[in-house]
């Protein structure tokens, strides 16, 4: 498969205040690909790097170190940059700082109309962005009447609009309540599995990366596991290192295992283990 | 509870008044501040009464509801008849007590002008009640435009003013939340002196201040991650588009206008 983003040996470094002359390694030599089509799951603490990250794959931030291609596109060239981020669109964790009109289809609309799309066009976007994520009877509504979740799908829409080949979702779900969260998943990976859409989501929820195809994990500027969510969830002692949990399922699987029940160690979800004891409660051996 | 508090003074509605271009309406509000103005005597009023009656009526807006939006500025329409009865002397005198005396001339001056005055609020405010806020900005930012050309940020402007808009709603929850969270923790807001309520108000405008300085960060990298470099080659989903409609209310307001000029290079 093609790689829509590239992040080569990308380092970056601020100041945390302009008098102050020591500065913070946010990036540590980072290297990733992002394969065209794919759903990538980045998670670590607060203050890991992942954030940093996201604001680098569409040229927010550029790296003090290495460079970050996108679709052959350099970041670091403004002649491009406007290039890179129509090609990859982004949503934030806070759904009220991202909403710019008053009206949620004005808001839909404010990205088309920044890259200069004819009125009728724009019309037709704004009413496909809001279908896709189920807010279209909402159109002309006020931002500040609808929930958490629904601030979130109208801010997706508004990204979907602009017709980007990868979507970067950072933190979406942290400000939202149970019910919200799954809405907002729920349309993220129908946006990868229907519409194609390359997916980068970060988190620092684990349940919500089981499904990806790939996940990076990073801590303390570095990126220290990559790879499918079974590879990466039976490597709970260094994730718990670096501070995160694993999955309900895979947590149980695997201090079953412990107690000398024999549960492989792949079951990383709730479904797979619950068939699998099911299946296997009648050996007496095993359970 | 804050958030009711209803936003400008927009009363919706579908009429033809509701449907004209925004910019028609700013210039025609324009137009009839000048021909209050430029009339000086009573019969001059009649042109702007019926074009005002005639604009009320079509846009339906309710006469209860422009009455309770003239409530702030009563006081002035108060003090501004009383001024002007005691001040404007001539014709035969009405009431005397003492140094104040109240002449002929000084009640028709002061009638005159309460007259303008109230048409004038009247006349603006509907604007503001037929046209929604963000009509208004739109409208505002294109017959701005041709002051591009000398340095005028027209764009920029009706940009912030949308912001403005849209961000109100949200702080004033956040107000709300603040001033919970400080009573939740013992502050007084409604005891006291008046400079020890204004002390008070203190801690609600600081973590609001810093609230709204963190959120015009994220908002502006958000509007960057969505393409956004000002006005030069953007688009409008909605475009403003001058009718028909808008072609007759210009012409009744250049009517009227004419028939106040008029009648006064004749009288």
């Amino acid at each position: 498969m093609e790689n829509i983003i590239q992040i080569r040996d990308v380092t970056f470094d601020y100041h945390r205040n302009s008098e102050d002359e020591v500065t913070i390694r946010a990036l540590n030599h980072v290297s990733l690909d992002i394969e065209k089509g794919s759903f990538t799951a980045v998670i670590g603490v607060n203050g890991s790097g992942k954030s940093t990250l996201a604001k680098h794959l569409n040229g927010l931030v550029l790296p003090t170190e290495g460079e970050v291609v996108v679709c052959g596109f350099n970041t670091k060239d403004n002649e491009t940059l406007w290039e890179v981020r129509r090609k990859v669109g982004m949503v934030f964790q806070n759904p009220d700082n991202q909403m710019v009109s008053a009206v949620v289809e004005d808001d839909v609309a404010f990205g088309p109309e920044n890259l200069g799309i004819p009125p009728q066009e724009i019309r037709a976007r704004v009413d496909m962005a809001l279908q896709s994520v189920g807010m279209y009877d909402f159109r002309k509504k006020a931002p500040h009447m609808l929930s958490g979740g629904q601030k979130q799908r109208v801010a997706i829409a508004g990204v979907v609009a602009m017709l980007p080949e990868c979507i970067v979702f950072d933190e979406p779900t942290a400000m939202l309540d149970p019910r919200g969260r799954k809405e907002v998943l729920d349309i993220i990976h129908k946006l990868n599995k229907e519409d194609g859409k390359t997916i980068v989501l970060i988190t620092h929820f684990m349940d919500e990366v089981v499904d990806a195809d790939k996940v990076v994990v990073m801590d303390n500027g570095h990126i220290i596991m990559e790879g499918k969510p079974k590879e990466i969830f039976v490597r709970n002692e260094e994730l718990h290192k670096a501070g995160l949990d694993v999955p309900f399922a895979a947590e149980l699987g695997s201090r079953l295992r412990k107690r000398g029940i024999e549960i492989p160690d792949n079951i990383i979800f709730m479904e797979e283990l619950a068939d699998y004891i099911a299946e296997n409660a009648g050996s007496a051996k095993n359970l | 509870m804050i958030r009711d508090i209803t936003l400008g003074q927009y009363y919706p509605g579908d009429s033809f008044i509701h449907r004209l271009d925004p910019r028609l309406k700013i210039i025609a509000v324009l137009v009839f501040i000048v021909a209050l103005f430029i009339t000086s005597e009573f019969y001059g009023f009649i042109f702007t009464a019926v074009y005002l009656a005639v604009v009320i009526i079509i846009s339906k807006v309710p006469p209860r509801f422009i009455l309770r939006g003239m409530k702030p500025v009563l006081l002035i329409l108060i003090c501004t008849f009383i001024i002007n009865i005691f001040v404007i002397k001539g014709g035969d005198v009405i009431f005397k007590l003492g140094f104040l005396s109240i002449e002929q001339n000084g009640i028709k001056m002061a009638v005159f002008l309460v007259t303008r005055l109230v048409m004038l609020i009247i006349g603006s405010s509907m604007l503001t009640f037929t046209t929604k806020p963000m009509m208004l900005t739109d409208g505002l930012e294109s017959l701005m435009n041709p002051l591009k050309k000398v340095g005028v940020p027209s764009h920029e402007l009706a940009m912030m003013m949308s912001i403005a808009l849209r961000f109100i709603p949200t702080l004033l929850e956040e107000t709300d939340k603040i001033m919970k969270a400080q009573l939740a923790r013992g502050a007084d807001f409604e005891t006291g002196s008046i400079v020890k309520r204004a002390k008070g108000l203190i801690p609600i405008l600081i973590p609001l201040f810093i609230s709204a300085f963190r959120r015009a960060d994220e908002l502006a990298m958000a509007m960057e991650a969505r393409c956004y470099r000002g006005g030069e080659n953007r688009t409008r989903m909605n475009a403003l588009k001058f009718s028909i409609r808008d072609l007759v209310a210009g012409a009744v307001t250049v009517l009227m206008a004419a028939g106040i000029v008029i009648t006064k290079i004749a009288m």
